[in-house]
């Protein structure tokens, strides 16, 4: 095993523990405090990601394993990012919810949100689980390898593998990748006046309250 | 109301920290930056549901200052999801190389740089409707308990439009 395996694997491994730790963190009935501290712990771990990636980035065509060390890395800070966005509106539902009494939510209103915070919780944990289980994965291959392991990769991780100079390919987002849609984002707030608006709003009528909920079921 | 002035001017504060212009030669803030200002903005949310927590308690009960204090705490739940949209492209602004000019690549850099400018700004204008909200609560309860509760709106919906 080379010095770059032994490294990638290590990182890799830690990572895996360290995403295994933060899907603990947001068990359900969960406060807005506790989401807050997870949210944080999710973004720290994407961006030591990203550092790792842009780490290895720099090694050389005759590095193998560092090469795909940074894919793994890429595409996993991509992974963190869309659990960063489903925690990020499960975080502000969740202090919707909290302040449901001052707020006078109906109770369909009090569904929809719970509904948003269960899911969002449910969603991160799985999110976080999976990408640990796949992290621990990726570090055995690379430590066994070569071969090197594949890796389903987003956008950002082509942007790397890929050089400019060599491959102008096309880079389309990530799927769920935060991307200006104008059509995404009318799709997004019609779904939310489906959920928000109170029930004696006639169909296709705005909402006459003014707790339209700013975020989408996960 | 001095206290709940001050809640306001932080919101307001959050808001210019959070759309800060980058540093000299960046198109958008570094992820370090913005983890920063999100950090920021989870501490206040934090402090705030403390806060409306303590009031709601039956030896210190205030549901005026509950309602305002949980108001901030929604309010800076939504500057977070707008910081961490910016987080999350300013991250992978940081790890793809730029392209030749009028590439694709380049094109992608540009609109995920300039998205991660829209959600900084999103984040500052809730910070400013945050600032106005708390401040009406302060009036309200400084004019006294006769004072009808000021309307609440929760949260207004996103311009989503924009990013």
């Amino acid at each position: 095993m080379t010095d770059d395996q032994h490294e990638v694997g290590r990182l890799l491994r830690l990572l895996a523990s360290d995403a295994g730790k933060a899907a603990l963190g947001g068990v359900p009935p969960a406060e807005p405090v506790d989401l807050a501290e997870q949210f944080q712990d999710v973004l720290a771990l994407q961006q030591r990601t990203a550092v790792n990636a842009a780490r290895f980035n720099q090694a050389s065509p005759g590095q193998p394993a560092a090469r795909t060390g940074a894919l793994v890395f890429a595409w996993a800070a991509a992974r963190l990012g869309l659990v960063g966005a489903v925690l990020g509106e499960t975080l502000e539902a969740a202090a919707h919810l909290f302040d449901a009494g001052a707020a006078s939510l109906n109770a369909r209103q009090l569904d929809a949100l719970e509904a948003v915070v269960a899911q969002g919780l449910e969603s991160t944990r799985l999110g976080l689980h999976a990408l640990s289980a796949d992290l621990l994965a990726i570090s055995t291959a690379v430590t066994a390898g070569p071969p090197w392991p594949k890796v389903p990769l987003p956008a950002a991780a082509v942007a790397l593998a890929d050089p400019p100079a060599r491959h102008p390919a096309p880079m389309h987002p990530a799927a769920g990748e935060h991307e200006p849609r104008p059509g995404a984002a009318r799709q997004r707030t019609r779904h939310l006046l489906m959920v928000a608006a109170p029930p004696t709003s006639p169909p296709g009528a705005p909402p006459t309250s003014a707790t339209v909920l700013p975020f989408r079921r996960p | 109301m001095r206290d709940l002035t001050t809640v306001a001017g932080m919101l307001r504060l959050l808001g210019r920290v959070a759309a800060a212009p980058p540093g000299p030669g960046q198109l958008a803030p570094a992820p370090a930056a913005v983890s920063e200002r999100m950090a920021q903005a989870l501490a206040f949310e934090r402090q705030c549901t403390e806060h409306a927590g303590q009031h709601r308690k039956p030896n210190g009960a205030n549901p005026a200052l509950a309602r305002a204090y949980s108001a901030a705490a929604v309010r800076a739940a939504t500057i977070t999801r707008h910081l961490g949209v910016a987080f999350d492209l300013s991250v992978k602004c940081a790890m793809t190389e730029r392209g030749a000019p009028r590439s694709a690549a380049e094109s992608l850099h540009q609109r995920r740089h300039k998205a991660a400018l829209a959600a900084l700004a999103e984040a500052e204008m809730e910070a400013d409707r945050g600032h106005q909200e708390i401040l009406g609560f302060a009036t309200a309860i400084a004019a006294g308990p006769a004072e009808p509760p000021p309307s609440r709106p929760v949260a207004e919906p996103a311009a989503r439009g924009r990013r």
